[in-house]
C-alpha cells in the first residue's frame, strides 16, 4: 500500500472513529457526519483549550488555566469513549455539558473586555449539531439564562456591562440560537422527505427487481460494443448457463453456437438494429437468432433459442439494444415430434394442406410443370440407347426442377421428399460404378409415390374449379392454351429457337366433349415438332427477312361430326434432302420412284424410328413424334394431312370423327 | 412398393431359366399410362391383397407366345389358339406359385390365381384407381420382349 | 411498360411474379436469365426497371451478382429484391448490406410479393 494510501486510510480512519457504516441507510450516514462532526471540534477544539490553559497558567490565571486543560481533557476523554461501542450521546455529552460549564464559566467571569462571553456563540451550534434539537434546545436555553442573569443581574458577574452591550450580546445570542434552530428543522424535514423518496424509490426498486427475477424470459440490455449491461434478468443466466454476465460480450457467448462468418453477418445486423435501419417487422423477418441451437462454451449442452432484439434510447441519450431470450427446446421438439406422428399417418392429408395456401392457378402450373419434367424422365427412362448411369445424371436435372419449383411454393413436404429423391439420385451420379437395377427400379418407385402425391393435387384443384361449371370448362382450353405455350418455350429453350404461341381460335365444345387428353397429346407432339425442325435458327430468320420470333399457330375447330385440329409454323418447311437421305439410310422407301415423289416422301415422316436430326437428342432425335401422332390419330379413326411451302412453313391438319369422343379410348 | 416387385422379377428370372431354358435380360423400368393404348396379344393378370392391393401383369406380343409354346411343348402354332393360351397360363402358373410362397410368407399378402386376357388391345382391368403403371421389360430370345406391369397400392405407405 | 429481370433457374417463379403485377394492374414484360452472365447480358442490352435474384445459382452467386450490380454507378438506383430460402437469414443480411433493396423468403406468394412490390416507387 502506497504511503499516501496510508496516510488518508488513518485519517479517514480516526475521523469516523472507526466506525466503518453502510452509506445505504440515512440515519446512518446522519451519524456518521456527527462522528466526523465532533472528532474535528474535539481535535480543533482541544488544540485551542490546551493552548488556551497553558497560556493562561503561564500568566498567572490558574483557575482559567485549569478550566481550560481539564476541558482539554474532556475532549480527550470523549475521542476515546467515541471509538468503543458506546452511544453517540455519551460521547456528546462527555463533550457539550463540560464545554456548557465552560462557557457560562467565562460568560459569567467576563475576560478581558467582556470577551468571555464569545465563548458561548459557539456553543448553540455545537450543542444542537451534537446532541440534536431537544437537547441542544435545552442547554442552549440554560446558557442564555446564564447570559440573562450575567448581563441583567446585578451582582450575578463581577463584571458592569452597559446596558446597550447587554441587548446586543443577548440579542445575538437569541439570533444564533435561532438560526442554528432553523437550521436543524430544515434539515430534519429535509432528512425526512429524502427518507420517503428513498423509501418510495427503495420500494419501486425492489418491485422492478422481483418482476425481473421472476421473468421467465431472459431479458437483457446491450451497449453499443456488445456489452451487457448490469441489470438482467435471472432468467438469463438459467437460459444461456452462465453467471455474472454483466459488461460481458454477447457475441462471445456465442462463441460455440455460430461460425465466424456468422457472427460478423450478426454484428452488421446489430448495426442495423442501432441503427433503426429498417422497420420492426423487416428487422424480425432477418434476424438470424430468430431460432438457433445454443450450444454452451464449456458444457457442450445444446438448447434451441429464440431472440428478439428492439432499440432503445435512454435518458443518457445512448442507443441501447433490449434482448429477449426464450428457451422455445420443448417447443421445437414437440413440434417435430408432431410432424414426424402427423407425417407418418397422415402424409396426404398434410401435403394437401400445405397446396390450400397456393393459388389455383399457380399451383396448376407446377402441376403442368412437374408432369412435363415427369414425361422427360420416362422418356429417359425408356432410352434403351442410354447407360443407366446417363439416365441418373439426365434424371437429376429434372427432379431438381421439381423440387426447386415446390420449395418456392411452400410445398414442404412434397419438396422434402424431392429432395430426398434427389440426394439419392446425386449419389448414384457421382459415383463411378454402374447403376444397379435395383436402383433404378427404387428411383421409379420413389417417382410413382410422388406422381401420387401430385395426383391428389390435381383432384384438389379440379374440385375447387369444378365449383363452378361454366367456369370449369373455360379453363380446360385455357389449360391447353397454357400447355402448348409452354410446350413451344422448352423445345424453343432445348435448341435456342424463338417461337410464340399464335391461338386461331379453339372451340371450347370440341375441347370439353372431345377425347381431351390425345387432343393434348396431338396439338404438343405437333406444336413441338414445328419448333424442333420448322422454326429457324432467330439468326437465320433474320438473314431471310423474317422476324427473330417465329410462329406457332393453333386453332381447333368443330363442324358437324368432326374435329379438326391445325399446327402450322412460319419456319423453312419440309426438308425433302433431308427426308430424302434418312429415308435411304433406313431403307424405307422399297420403290425407287419413290424418292422423287413429295408425296411418299411425305409418309415416310411418319415411319417409326424415323428422325432428320442430326443428333439423338431429347424429343424429336428420336423419331417416335409423328409416328406416334399418326397412331393415335389412327385409333381415332382419324385423318393426318400435311402441306409444306419451302421456306415458308408447314401445315399439319389432324381431322378426327367427334364421335370419337363417346368411346373410351381403352379399347380402340 | 420395390419388396414386392423385386421378388416378381427374381422368380421371372429363374423360371424362365429352369424351365424354358432362356436367359432374361431385364430392362430399365419406366411408366405407362393405364389409358394408353397397348400392343400386347396376351396378358396374364396375378392379383394382389392384404396388406398390399394391386395386380402385377404379364404381357408380351403373339410371336413371342408361340416361340415360348414351341419352347415348353414343342409344338407350332400359327395362331394365338386355346393350346398357346394354356401353355403361357402353366407358365404364369408357375411363375406365380414361386412368388407367391416367397411373398405370403414375408409380407400379408395374398395372390390370386392369375387369369388369361388374349385379343389385340386387350383391357386389363387393373384394380386400383392410380393412373401409372411401372412396367419393366425383359428381352429374350434376343428380340423379343415382353412386359412385368405392376401397380401396387400399399396401405403401409410404403 | 416496366420490364422486370427474373434471375432465377425456375419457371414457377415467373408466373408468381407475372400475376402479382397484373393484379397490381401495372403492365410489365419479363425477361428470364438463369445464371449470373445471362443475367448482366440482359441488364446491359435492355432497360430493366427491377430486377429478382435468386440466391443459389450457377457459377456467379447471387451475392456477388448483386455487389457487381452495385459496383456500377447506372445501377446504383437499380431495385433490386433477392429471394431466398428460410434457413438463409445471414445472407439475407449480407444483401441487405451490399445494397439489396429488399428480399423474400420463400415460399413465395402473391400476397408477400405484392408487399415488396408496392414498397418499390415504379
Amino acid at each position: 500500500m502506497s504511503e499516501t494510501k496510508k496516510k488518508v486510510n488513518l485519517f479517514t480512519n480516526v475521523m469516523t472513529s472507526g466506525k466503518s457504516l453502510n452509506g445505504r441507510d440515512e440515519s446512518q450516514m446522519d451519524t456518521l457526519i456527527r462522528y466526523i462532526l465532533l472528532n474535528f471540534l474535539i481535535f480543533f477544539g482541544g488544540t485551542f483549550l490546551f493552548a488556551f490553559g497553558v497560556n493562561n497558567l503561564l500568566h498567572g490565571q490558574t483557575i482559567m488555566g485549569l478550566a481550560d486543560i481539564l476541558m482539554g481533557t474532556a475532549a480527550v476523554t470523549a475521542f476515546v469513549v467515541l471509538r468503543t461501542n458506546a452511544p453517540f450521546v455519551v460521547s456528546g455529552l462527555l463533550t457539550v455539558i463540560p464545554f456548557l460549564f465552560l462557557c457560562s464559566f467565562f460568560t459569567q467571569s467576563g475576560g478581558a473586555q467582556g470577551s468571555g462571553i464569545l465563548w458561548a456563540y459557539s456553543f448553540p451550534m455545537m450543542a444542537i449539531f451534537l446532541l440534536g434539537m431537544n437537547l441542544g434546545l435545552a442547554l442552549s436555553g440554560v446558557l442564555l439564562a446564564i447570559m440573562a442573569l450575567t448581563m441583567f443581574l446585578p451582582g450575578f458577574s463581577p463584571v458592569v456591562f452597559e446596558r446597550q452591550f447587554a441587548y446586543r450580546a443577548v440579542g445575538v445570542y437569541v439570533l444564533v440560537l435561532s438560526i442554528t434552530v432553523m437550521y436543524e428543522i430544515t434539515k430534519i424535514t429535509k432528512d425526512k422527505w429524502v427518507a420517503r423518496l428513498t423509501r418510495s424509490l427503495k420500494a419501486e426498486r425492489d418491485e422492478i427487481a422481483t418482476m425481473k427475477d421472476n421473468l421467465k424470459v431472459g431479458l437483457f440490455m446491450m451497449d453499443s460494443s456488445y456489452a451487457i449491461q448490469p441489470l438482467y434478468s435471472k432468467a438469463l443466466e438459467e437460459i444461456l448457463s452462465e453467471t455474472n454476465m454483466q459488461r460481458r460480450n454477447f457475441l462471445d457467448l456465442l462463441n460455440s453456437s455460430i461460425q465466424q462468418r456468422e457472427r460478423e453477418t450478426l454484428m452488421d445486423y446489430f448495426t442495423m438494429v442501432f441503427n433503426r435501419s429498417y422497420d420492426a417487422q423487416m428487422l424480425e423477418d432477418i434476424n438470424p437468432l430468430h431460432q438457433f441451437t445454443y450450444v454452451h462454451g464449456a458444457t457442450d449442452e445444446r438448447k434451441v433459442l429464440r431472440c428478439t432484439f428492439a432499440p432503445i434510447q435512454r435518458d443518457d441519450g445512448n442507443v441501447y439494444v433490449l434482448g429477449t431470450v426464450q428457451n422455445v427446446t420443448r417447443e421445437v421438439e414437440l413440434q417435430n415430434q408432431l410432424e414426424a406422428e402427423e407425417g407418418k399417418r397422415q402424409d396426404e392429408m398434410r401435403s394437401l394442406f400445405e397446396v390450400i395456401h397456393v393459388e389455383p392457378r399457380v399451383l396448376n402450373d407446377f402441376i403442368e410443370d412437374t408432369e412435363y419434367e415427369f414425361e422427360r424422365i420416362n422418356d429417359i427412362l425408356k432410352d434403351n440407347d442410354r447407360s443407366s448411369h446417363d439416365v441418373m445424371v439426365d434424371i437429376y436435372q429434372s427432379v431438381h426442377a421439381m423440387k426447386s419449383n415446390a420449395v418456392i411454393l411452400g410445398l414442404k413436404s412434397f419438396s422434402t421428399k424431392l429432395h430426398a429423391l434427389e440426394d439419392e439420385i446425386r449419389v448414384m451420379r457421382d459415383d463411378d460404378r454402374e447403376v444397379s437395377f435395383e436402383d433404378v427400379l427404387h428411383v421409379t418407385v420413389e417417382l410413382d409415390k410422388l406422381m401420387r402425391i401430385k395426383d391428389g393435387f390435381s383432384e384438389l384443384i379440379a374440385k375447387i374449379t369444378s365449383f363452378g361449371t361454366g367456369e370449369a370448362k373455360m379453363q380446360e382450353e385455357h389449360v391447353l392454351v397454357q400447355t402448348l405455350e409452354r410446350t413451344i418455350e422448352r423445345a424453343g429453350a432445348d435448341l435456342g429457337k424463338k417461337a410464340n404461341l399464335v391461338v386461331k381460335g379453339i372451340d371450347a365444345r370440341a375441347v370439353s366433349s372431345g377425347p381431351r387428353r390425345a387432343m393434348k397429346e396431338i396439338l404438343m407432339q405437333l406444336v413441338r415438332n414445328a419448333v424442333y425442325h420448322g422454326i429457324e435458327e432467330p439468326a437465320f430468320r433474320l438473314a431471310k427477312g423474317k422476324p427473330e420470333l417465329g410462329s406457332v399457330s393453333v386453332s381447333i375447330e368443330l363442324s358437324d361430326d368432326k374435329i379438326v385440329m391445325q399446327v402450322s409454323d412460319d419456319g423453312r418447311g419440309l426438308d425433302f434432302d433431308a427426308i430424302r437421305e434418312k429415308a435411304r439410310a433406313m431403307n424405307l422407301l422399297s420403290d425407287p420412284s419413290d424418292f422423287e415423289d413429295k408425296n411418299a416422301l411425305t409418309q415416310v415422316l411418319f415411319a417409326p424410328g424415323f428422325s432428320t436430326a442430326k443428333k439423338a437428342d431429347m424429343y424429336a432425335g428420336r423419331g417416335i413424334g409423328l409416328n406416334l401422332v399418326k397412331d393415335r390419330v389412327k385409333e381415332m379413326r382419324g385423318t393426318i394431312k400435311l402441306q409444306s411451302e419451302d421456306g415458308k412453313g408447314t401445315v399439319f391438319k389432324v381431322t378426327i370423327p367427334a364421335e370419337a369422343a363417346m368411346s373410351t379410348p381403352v379399347t380402340a | 412398393m420395390e419388396k414386392y416387385i423385386q421378388p416378381f422379377i427374381d422368380v421371372c428370372v429363374s423360371v424362365f431359366k429352369d424351365f424354358i431354358g432362356a436367359e432374361l435380360v431385364t430392362g430399365r423400368p419406366y411408366f405407362v399410362d393405364k389409358n394408353d393404348p397397348h400392343e400386347w396379344d396376351i396378358s396374364a393378370v396375378i392379383g394382389l391383397t392384404g396388406e398390399a392391393r394391386g395386380a402385377v401383369v404379364i404381357s408380351m406380343k403373339r410371336e413371342l407366345s408361340l416361340k415360348l409354346t414351341n419352347a415348353l411343348t414343342g409344338t407350332e402354332h400359327k395362331d394365338l389358339d386355346d393350346e398357346v393360351v394354356d401353355a403361357i397360363g402353366e407358365i404364369i402358373n408357375i411363375i406365380a406359385g414361386n412368388a407367391k410362397r416367397g411373398l405370403e410368407e414375408s409380407f400379408r399378402l395374398v395372390i390370386s390365381l392369375p387369369t388369361i386376357v388374349r385379343g389385340k388391345g386387350h383391357t386389363i382391368m387393373w384394380p386400383n384407381e392410380q393412373a401409372r403403371i411401372i412396367c419393366i421389360p425383359f428381352k429374350i430370345f434376343e428380340t423379343e420382349t415382353f412386359c412385368l406391369s405392376v401397380a401396387i397400392d400399399s396401405s403401409s405407405g410404403v | 411498360m416496366k420490364t422486370v429481370l427474373v434471375v432465377d433457374d425456375s419457371r414457377i417463379m415467373r408466373n408468381i411474379v407475372k400475376n402479382t403485377f397484373t393484379s397490381m394492374n401495372i403492365p410489365c414484360q419479363f425477361v428470364e436469365a438463369g445464371n449470373g452472365k445471362e443475367a448482366f447480358q440482359q441488364l446491359e442490352s435492355q432497360q430493366i426497371d427491377l430486377v429478382l435474384l435468386d440466391w443459389n445459382m450457377p457459377e456467379l452467386s447471387g451475392l456477388d451478382l448483386l455487389k457487381t450490380i452495385r459496383s456500377k454507378e447506372k445501377y446504383k438506383a437499380l431495385p433490386v429484391i433477392m429471394v431466398t430460402s428460410e434457413a438463409a437469414r445471414y445472407n439475407v443480411i449480407e444483401a441487405l448490406k451490399n445494397g439489396a433493396t429488399d428480399y423474400i423468403i420463400k415460399p413465395v406468394n402473391e400476397k408477400n410479393f405484392r408487399e415488396k412490390i408496392s414498397k418499390i416507387n415504379f
